[in-house]
C-alpha cells in the first residue's frame, strides 16, 4: 500500500488514479493542443490559487507539482504531490466555483490548459474525444462520491 | 513540512538517543535471564513475577506506546545482533515463507496460550526451555534473514497480538534498529506503524488480510475463555479444547455476522474485538496481578483501585478505538484527495511529442499579469492572447478595425513591419509605432507586451448621454468662406472619407453628421454587445477627443431627412437647413426585413446597429430567452451563433442556400463548418427558408419552406442588407441596389460623393469594412481634386470570426468551368479538418477557401495582392509546401 514505499520516494499516488483519455494519438493530440492553451512554468510558481475563479481544466505535461490546501489556522496543507500526466482542476471546471485547494510547482514543467471555450472547439471538432475526457472525470468524481459516503 | 497522517519511521522524532535505547535493552535482557534463571532455579517466585507481572504489563504497553517494547524487546534484541555486528546471512524472507511466518505465529501464540493451565502455568522449567527456546529462534532469525524478517513482525507469536492491541497506538516510538529500512517485510509495523494493521486488514491480497482478521476476531473468545475455564488436571483433552475453542469460535462467528449482518467494516470490528479483548483481559487479569503483587511484594491492593484499574483500560480502550477511526478517516481522505484523474505512461509521451510538433519556440510575455502565451506556428499574437483568456476584444481580425492594438514593450524589431491596411488603422488611432494590432502580428522571435498600457480610445467611462454635450463645432454659418464638406454616416466610409481630408487638408470644415448615438464604433465587433460585460464601451475604435483633435465636426443622434441639391443643403429632421460645398453619403446599409407581418412581431430582430445590439440584449434578458432561430446562414447568421451560444441559447440555423455561407464557400467547406457547428450543439437547417412566424402565448413556431416547425423565443434576421439609398433617392441621384457610383466615388450629381455600404460600383463586391475604408480615402482624395480610382483588382477578405475555426475567404469562387482552374487539398488529422479550394484563371488567383490552414492562407492571400493577382500554378503549388505539417496533399474523409 501506499504507506510502504520502502525506498523513501517522496509519496505520489499512483495506486487508485483513473486514467483519462487513454490512447489518442498524436494527432488527436495536436487537436487538442491547437485548441487549448500551453504554459510553461518554473518551480516553485502558483499555478492555480485556492478560492480563485477560473473553471479551466489542466494537464500536466511534464514536471512535478503540489496540491496545497490551507488548513483552518492559515498553514498550509500539502494534501498530494503529482506528477506529469496527472489532470487537475477538475472540480471547478464542473461547477465554475472558487478552486478547492492550490497547486505550486515543484520543478519546471508544462501544463495544458483547457478553458471551456477550448472544450467546447474540441468538443467541436472531435466530440468522441470530448465525451470520453467526460466520462473519464465522472468516472473520478463518481469514486470520491462513492468513497466519501463511506467517510 | 507537514505531519503525514500516517508517518513512517523516517518521518517521526527519535525521542531518545540511540545509546538510552542500547542500555535499556541490554537492561530488559538482563531482567530476561533473571527471570529464565528464576524460572528453572526459583519457579515459585519465577512463575509469578512472569504470569502476575511481567506479562500482564504487555497488553496496555502495546495499546498505548508499542514502540516502546519493539526497541527493548530481549528477542529482537538478540535478533539484531548479527545485523549490528554484520554477521547476518541478510537473506530475503520468501513470500511462500512470508505466508509461513503468518500462520506459525498466530498459530504458535495460541498453542502457547492452551499450554498455560495444563502447563506453563506451574511448570518453570517448560516455561523457562520455551523462552530459550523463543530467544534461540529470534538470533536464528536474525543470522539468517535481513532486516527484522527472521523474527520481528513475522515468526514471532508475540508480533500478533502486538499488531491487534496496537493497531491505531496513542503514541508511536521511532523505530530504532531499522537504519536504514531495508524493505524486509509487507505492511511492516516497524516503519510505519499506524499504517500497518490498517494496510493489512485492507491488503489487495484476502489471504493476507482474511489471516490478520481471523485472529483479531478470536481473540476476545480466546480470553474470555481462558478466563473463564474451571481447569482441572482430570479433563480430558476433548473438553479442555472444546472449552477454550468454542469461545473462539462463537467470537470469529460474532466477527463476521456483524460485518455481514451490519455492514460494518473490518478495520472498525478489528479494532472493536481487539480491544474488548484488551478491556477484558485486564477486567479478568487484574485481580490476579493484585495477588501477584501481594505474593510478591507483601502489599495489598483494595478492591477499589482494582475497579479504578479496570475502567482505566476501558478508557484507553475506547481511546484507542477513537485513535483508529480517526486514522480510519484519515487514510480515506487521503486517499480521496490523492486519487487523480491521469494520463497513462504512453499518452503522456504521444502528448509530449504532439506538443513538441505543434509549439513554435516563440514566447510571449505579457507584462501586467507576467503570463507567457505559447504562440503556435501560424498563429497570430491574437490568438495567443485570446487563448490565454487575456482581455481583448477584437473585431475584424484583419488589421482593419483597430480594436486590438497591444503595446509591444520588448522585441518590436522581430516583427514583421505593418502592412497597409494595419499601418492606416495604427494611424487613424494615433497609434504609429507606438502599437501593433494583434490580429497582424505574427512573431518569429520573443516578445514582451503589455495589454494594461494606456492606449484606450474611450475612457470606458462616458455614458451615452453625454455624446451629445460632446459634439463639437458648430452648424451656423459664419464661416460661409471656408469649403464645407458634410458626410453623412458615421461609420468607416464617412471616418476614413474625414480622416484622410483632414490629413491633406487642414482648412476645410468638415461635419460628421449621423443618426446613431454613439462614436464611431466597431460595428463588426457587434455581437459582443449580446455577452460582454462592457455595453458598447470596448467597441469604441476613436480616442475620445478624435473629432475635436482634428477639427471635426460631429454631430450624433442627428437624422438627415431630405438633400436640396439645388440650393445644396441638406435637411435635418430638426428642420434646420445646412449647406454644403460638397457632399459624402457614408450611411451605409441596413438589415433588410421582408415585408410580412410575422417579421415585425416584437422578439424578431436584426443586427445592424449598436441598438439593435443592446435591444436584442435587453430582450434576451427580460424575457428569459431559452431557443434562438437565425434566418440566414451568410457570414453574419453564421457569426451570430457564437453570441447566441454564449449567453446560452439553444440555437437553430436556416438557410436557403444549400450549404452554410454558400456565397463564400466552397461545398466540402460549407460541410466542414456545418459539421463544426453542430457538434457545438447548434441545429442546421439549409435548402430551406422560412414560411411563416407564429406567436403561441409566449412562444414562437417558426414554421420551415420543408415543412419543420421550430419552437424559439426569438428570431434573428440575417438575410442580407440594403444599402441605405432612402437619402440619394430625394436628391434623385441614380440608383440600383445602392447608389451608382464610379470609380471616383462620385454620384450622378457632381457634388456628392457617396462611399461605403450605401454606393454600388457595377460588377465590384460591396458590404465589407475593407472597402468602406478604401472608398472614404479615394473619395476624398478625389474631393481634394486629386486624380484616385477605387480599385476592384483588390481581392476583398472574409474572415470569419467564429472562434475554433479559421476560415477566410476571397475573391469569387466560380463553377469548375472554362478556363478555370481549381486546384484542392485536404487532410485530416485527429479531428481538424484542413480544407483549401483555390481557384485560378491561368494563373491567375481569382478566389479561395481556406479553412483551419494559417500559414497557406494567409501567404496565398498577400502573395495575391502583392503580386497583383497574378499568381504561377508553381508559384501557387510553391505556397502549399510551406508548412507540410499544415496541408497535406490528399483527400478529406
Ligand atoms: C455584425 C456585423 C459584422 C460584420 N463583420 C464584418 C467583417 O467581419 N468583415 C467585414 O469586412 N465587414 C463586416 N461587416 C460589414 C461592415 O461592418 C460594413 O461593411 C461597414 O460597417 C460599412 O461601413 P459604412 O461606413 O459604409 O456604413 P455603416 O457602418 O453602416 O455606417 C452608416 C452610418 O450612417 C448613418 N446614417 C444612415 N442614414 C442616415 C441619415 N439619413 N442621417 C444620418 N445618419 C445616417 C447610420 O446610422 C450609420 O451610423 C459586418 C457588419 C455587421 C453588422
Ligand atoms: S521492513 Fe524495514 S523497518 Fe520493517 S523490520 Fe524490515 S528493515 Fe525494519
Ligand atoms: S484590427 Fe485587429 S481585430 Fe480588427
Amino acid at each position: 500500500m501506499q504507506y510502504f514505499n520502502y525506498n523513501q520516494e517522496k509519496p505520489t499516488s499512483s495506486v487508485n488514479n483513473i486514467s483519462v483519455l487513454s490512447g489518442l494519438n498524436e494527432e488527436e493530440w495536436e487537436m487538442i493542443i491547437f485548441n487549448s492553451h500551453s504554459i510553461d512554468f518554473l518551480a516553485d510558481e502558483i499555478l492555480l490559487k485556492e478560492g480563485e475563479v477560473d473553471n479551466a481544466l489542466y494537464i500536466l505535461v511534464s514536471g512535478k507539482v503540489e496540491v496545497l490546501s490551507s488548513s483552518l489556522f492559515g498553514r498550509e496543507k500539502i494534501l498530494a504531490c503529482i506528477e506529469e500526466g496527472s489532470v487537475f482542476g477538475e472540480i471547478s471546471f464542473f461547477d465554475n466555483l472558487p478552486r478547492t485547494a492550490s497547486i505550486r510547482s515543484l520543478t519546471a514543467g508544462k501544463v495544458l490548459r483547457i478553458s471551456h471555450k477550448s472544450f467546447d472547439k474540441i468538443a467541436a471538432w472531435n466530440p468522441k474525444i470530448a465525451q470520453q475526457l467526460l466520462f473519464d472525470l465522472g468516472r473520478l468524481l463518481a469514486y470520491r462520491f462513492r468513497n466519501k459516503a463511506i467517510l | 513540512m507537514n505531519k503525514p497522517a500516517f508517518p513512517n519511521y523516517t518521518q517521526l522524532p527519535s525521542r531518545l538517543p540511540p545509546a538510552i535505547w542500547w542500555f535499556f535493552r541490554g537492561i530488559v535482557l538482563l531482567i530476561t535471564f533473571l527471570q529464565i534463571y528464576l524460572l528453572f532455579f526459583k519457579p515459585e517466585i519465577g512463575l509469578v513475577l512472569f504470569w502476575q507481572l511481567l506479562i500482564p504489563l504487555l497488553p496496555l504497553s502495546f495499546a498505548i506506546v508499542p514502540g516502546v517494547w519493539r526497541n527493548i524487546c530481549p528477542m529482537a534484541f538478540l535478533n539484531q545482533l548479527p545485523r549490528k555486528f554484520g554477521i547476518s546471512k541478510e537473506k530475503t524472507l520468501s513470500e511462500n515463507l512470508k505466508k509461513v511466518a503468518l500462520y506459525t505465529s498466530v498459530i504458535a501464540f495460541i498453542v502457547f496460550v492452551l499450554f498455560r493451565h495444563p502447563v506453563l502455568n506451574h511448570s518453570g522449567v517448560y516455561l523457562g526451555l520455551v523462552l530459550l527456546l523463543a530467544l534461540f529462534l529470534a538470533l536464528v532469525g536474525g543470522l539468517i534473514f535481513k532486516g527484522r524478517s527472521g523474527w520481528c513482525g513475522t515468526f514471532c507469536p508475540l508480533a500478533p497480538i502486538q499488531k491487534a492491541y496496537g493497531h491505531a497506538p496513542l503514541l508511536v516510538v521511532k523505530n530504532g534498529y531499522c537504519e536504514p529500512c531495508l524493505g524486509c517485510q509487507k505492511n511492516c509495523y516497524d516503519f510505519n506503524p499506524r499504517a500497518a494493521v490498517f494496510s493489512d486488514l485492507n491488503d489487495p491480497d484476502t489471504w493476507w488480510s482474511e489471516k490478520r482478521k481471523f485472529f483479531i476476531a478470536l481473540l476476545p473468545g480466546l480470553i474470555i475463555a481462558f478466563f473463564n475455564i474451571s481447569y482441572s488436571a482430570e479433563m480430558t483433552l476433548l473438553q479442555y479444547l472444546t472449552s477454550m475453542l468454542m469461545p473462539m469460535v462463537t467470537s470469529v462467528g460474532l466477527f463476521y455476522i456483524l460485518h455481514n449482518l451490519f455492514n460494518v467494516g473490518f478495520y472498525k470490528l478489528a479494532s472493536l474485538f481487539s480491544m474488548a479483548a484488551l478491556s477484558l483481559f485486564y477486567w479478568y487479569g487484574t485481580p490476579v496481578v493484585a495477588k501477584g503483587i501481594f505474593i510478591l511484594f507483601d502489599i495489598s491492593i483494595s478492591e477499589f483501585l482494582i475497579t479504578i484499574f479496570q475502567y482505566f483500560v476501558a478508557v484507553v480502550s475506547l481511546l484507542v478505538i477513537i485513535r483508529g477511526l480517526f486514522s480510519e478517516y484519515q487514510h480515506k481522505k487521503s486517499q480521496l484527495n490523492s486519487t487523480q484523474a491521469v494520463i497513462g505512461v504512453g499518452d503522456v509521451g504521444t502528448l509530449q511529442s504532439a506538443l513538441s510538433h505543434t509549439q513554435s519556440l516563440v514566447q510571449i510575455t505579457e507584462e501586467s499579469t507576467g503570463s507567457k502565451l505559447v504562440l503556435q506556428p501560424g498563429k497570430t499574437l491574437l490568438d495567443a492572447i485570446e487563448e490565454a483568456e487575456l482581455p481583448i476584444m477584437p473585431g475584424c481580425r484583419m488589421g482593419m478595425c483597430g480594436s486590438d492594438p497591444v503595446v509591444i514593450t520588448n522585441g518590436m524589431e522581430g516583427l514583421d513591419p505593418p502592412g497597409e491596411a494595419e499601418l492606416t488603422t495604427l494611424r487613424r488611432l494615433g497609434l504609429e509605432g507606438k502599437a501593433r494590432l494583434a490580429c497582424c502580428c505574427k512573431p518569429k522571435k520573443n516578445i514582451s507586451i503589455n495589454l494594461k498600457a494606456d492606449l484606450s480610445p474611450s475612457t470606458g467611462e462616458e455614458d451615452n448621454q453625454n455624446h451629445e454635450l460632446e459634439q463639437s463645432g458648430t452648424l451656423e454659418e459664419n464661416d460661409d468662406d471656408l469649403f464645407k464638406i458634410i458626410i453623412i454616416g458615421n461609420g468607416i466610409a464617412g471616418i476614413s472619407t474625414a480622416e484622410r481630408l483632414r490629413e491633406k487638408d487642414s482648412e476645410c470644415k468638415i461635419t460628421v453628421i449621423t443618426k446613431e448615438a454613439y462614436p464611431f464604433y466597431n460595428r463588426m465587433g457587434l455581437e459582443k454587445v449580446l455577452y460582454g460585460r462592457t455595453a458598447l464601451q470596448d467597441l469604441y475604435l476613436m480616442k475620445e477627443d478624435w473629432y475635436k483633435e482634428n477639427n471635426i465636426n460631429s454631430w450624433l443622434n442627428t437624422q438627415v431627412n431630405r438633400i436640396d441639391t439645388e440650393n445644396k443643403q441638406i435637411i435635418l429632421a430638426i428642420g434646420k437647413a445646412v449647406k454644403y460645398d460638397k457632399l459624402v453619403l457614408a450611411t451605409g446599409a441596413t438589415a433588410f426585413v421582408p415585408d410580412q407581418p410575422c417579421y415585425q412581431l416584437p422578439g424578431v430582430f436584426t443586427l445592424r446597429n449598436a441598438d439593435d445590439a443592446l435591444n436584442l440584449r435587453a430582450w434576451v434578458q427580460q424575457n428569459s430567452v431559452k431557443r434562438a432561430v437565425i434566418l440566414g446562414g451568410g457570414v453574419l447568421g453564421v457569426e451570430a451563433i457564437e453570441a447566441l451560444l454564449e449567453i446560452g441559447l439553444d440555437v437553430s440555423i436556416v438557410n436557403t442556400g444549400p450549404y452554410l455561407m454558400n456565397r463564400q464557400l466552397d461545398e466540402i467547406s460549407g460541410d466542414i463548418l456545418s459539421k463544426f457547428l453542430v457538434n457545438k450543439g447548434v441545429k442546421v437547417f439549409t435548402n430551406t427558408g422560412i414560411k411563416d412566424i407564429v406567436q403561441q402565448a409566449d412562444i414562437k413556431q417558426v414554421e420551415l419552406g420543408n415543412g419543420e416547425i421550430l419552437k424559439t423565443d426569438i428570431v434573428l434576421l440575417c438575410i442580407g442588407i440594403r444599402a441605405d439609398i432612402a437619402l440619394a433617392k430625394t436628391a434623385k441621384l441614380i440608383t440600383n441596389r445602392g447608389v451608382i457610383v464610379d470609380e471616383q466615388m462620385r454620384t450622378s450629381d457632381p457634388d456628392i460623393f457617396c462611399v461605403g455600404d450605401a454606393a454600388e460600383l457595377p460588377d465590384a463586391i460591396g458590404g465589407l469594412w475593407a472597402i468602406g475604408s478604401d472608398q472614404g480615402k479615394v473619395a476624398a482624395n478625389v474631393l481634394l481634386g486629386e486624380d484616385d480610382y477605387y480599385s476592384t483588382k483588390s481581392l476583398p477578405t472574409v474572415q470569419l470570426k467564429v472562434s475554433g475555426i479559421d476560415l477566410k475567404s476571397f475573391g469569387a469562387l466560380k463553377e469548375s468551368h472554362d478556363g478555370y482552374a481549381i486546384n484542392k487539398y485536404g487532410s485530416f488529422t485527429g479531428g481538424i479538418i484542413r480544407w483549401t479550394y483555390v481557384v485560378s484563371k491561368k494563373g491567375v488567383l481569382v478566389g479561395g477557401v481556406f479553412v483551419n490552414t494559417p500559414m497557406v492562407a494567409n501567404n496565398v492571400i498577400s502573395a495575391s495582392k502583392e503580386i497583383d493577382n497574378v499568381l504561377t500554378s508553381e508559384e501557387l503549388q510553391n505556397l502549399f509546401l510551406i508548412d507540410e505539417k499544415v496541408i497535406k496533399k490528399g483527400k478529406i474523409w
